[in-house]
């Protein structure tokens, strides 16, 4: 009895055994290729809708992931922009300190805020800043403090109408001054060197620095002549001077007070 | 229970595996119910469910059933003289022919799987001796007592 139920069982398994091996061997043949499209159809069809189900579920992880990236990648901007700013800092500092200023001058770093026809900086009475004290980057001349309010301040920049700086000029490189004038302030980035006497030569790229008179401190770069003007009757001769910084371009500038 | 039930998660898990289930946890579904109640049924299920994840998963048709075919005929013997059941030899049993199946259908032996396949048959195996065999063992004690 027990011998006659292994049997039967062997043949349980003795068929779909054989019917595997044939089964297996016909598809390593190829033969079996339409049958297997036929009925695998519907199987994989399923498994493609759990599978992309699956993936919709993933792509809103993704989601999730890419919103905290982009928030990490905003703070990244941020951070680079806080050390861009450090490092054009340190940079003018560097040359700042590596210009030719008298030692005993004090500098207060300041950051441009605004950029009308006065320049906003911000400090103000609050770090000591008063009226009159001069605003450079580097040895070049920007302007004078007009107004210094609580927060913030306004220089009034070489290149406005209403700055008169006694000048003197020299030759790059050379320490002699070659002449004498009086610059003007010209809206649009342009000043105007006037009052040099006739007899003194003056030409291009010759370069137009403070005098140290009338209140404005000595030996400051402010710009370069571009252009001798022609010669006239009048007992002064005339240049047109650009300056040797784009004033709309700055953003950390120094504020010498002593 | 009606034993054509297994036939459910039969289904879903051929689907699930065809798809982004990564463990073959068919062959676990199979080996158990060889080894709770190994007979004729176990190997015509053995037989079509390989078919059936073969054309799921685009395997070699026949590979799946072979295997899982050759698995529950072992247990079926085993069956014979001792408890194919108990729940470390279930456990090893599975890891080995799952370690088979992964070396021959997939290439690799991948034993990371096939331990956990092995961890899930011995919990499974062991909760359903505790739990479903100790109820009806209960009951029958209460009966004769009646």
């Amino acid at each position: 009895m027990r011998e006659e139920n292994l049997r039967k069982m062997s043949l349980f398994f003795l068929l779909p055994f054989f019917v595997s091996l044939l089964l297996f061997f016909f598809d390593q043949k190829g033969w079996l290729l339409k049958f297997k499209g036929v009925f695998s159809h519907p199987l994989i069809w399923s498994s493609e809708k759990i599978f992309s189900t699956f993936r919709n579920l993933g792509d809103v992880q993704r989601e999730q992931q890419i919103t905290q990236l982009e928030g990490k990648l905003r703070q990244l901007a941020v951070d680079q922009n806080q050390l861009s700013s450090c490092l054009e800092e340190n940079e003018k500092i560097k040359k700042l300190l590596g210009s030719p200023l008298p030692p005993q001058w004090h500098f207060l770093e300041a950051r441009v805020i605004g950029q009308g026809e006065q320049m906003k900086i911000d400090k103000g009475q609050r770090d000591s800043v008063v009226e009159g004290m001069m605003v450079i980057s580097e040895n070049i001349l920007l302007g004078r403090i007009v107004s210094a309010e609580e927060n913030f301040s306004l220089v009034e920049k070489v290149n406005s109408p209403n700055v008169k700086i006694p000048v003197v000029i020299k030759k790059p490189g050379q320490a002699s001054v070659q002449a004498r004038g009086l610059l003007l302030g010209q809206y649009k980035d342009k000043l105007f060197l006037d009052r040099v006497l006739q007899g003194e030569q003056i030409q291009k790229g010759d370069l137009v620095i403070t005098s140290g008179e009338e209140g404005w401190r000595p030996d400051l770069l402010i710009g370069q002549i571009e252009e001798v003007l022609p010669k006239s009757a009048e007992l002064y001769q005339t240049a047109r001077v650009s300056p040797l910084l784009d004033y709309q371009k700055l953003r950390i500038v120094f504020i010498v007070v002593k | 229970m009606k034993t054509y039930l297994i036939l459910i998660p039969v289904f879903i898990l051929i689907i699930l595996q065809g798809s982004i289930l990564p463990l073959n946890l068919l062959l676990v579904l199979i080996l158990i119910r060889a080894a709770l109640k190994p007979g004729q049924q176990s190997f015509y299920l053995a037989f079509w469910s390989g078919l059936l994840l073969d054309l799921a998963q685009g395997t070699p048709l026949g590979l799946s059933s072979l295997i899982f075919l050759l698995a529950s005929l072992l247990l079926f013997l085993y069956s014979k003289k001792f408890e194919a059941s108990y729940a470390p030899f279930l456990a090893v049993f599975v890891f080995l022919i799952s370690l088979l199946y992964n070396q021959t259908v997939v290439g690799y032996l991948g034993w990371q799987k096939s331990l956990i396949l092995s961890i899930l048959t011995f919990l499974f195996s062991f909760l359903w001796r505790q739990f479903v065999v100790g109820v009806f063992e209960r009951k029958i004690k209460l009966r004769s007592f009646r």
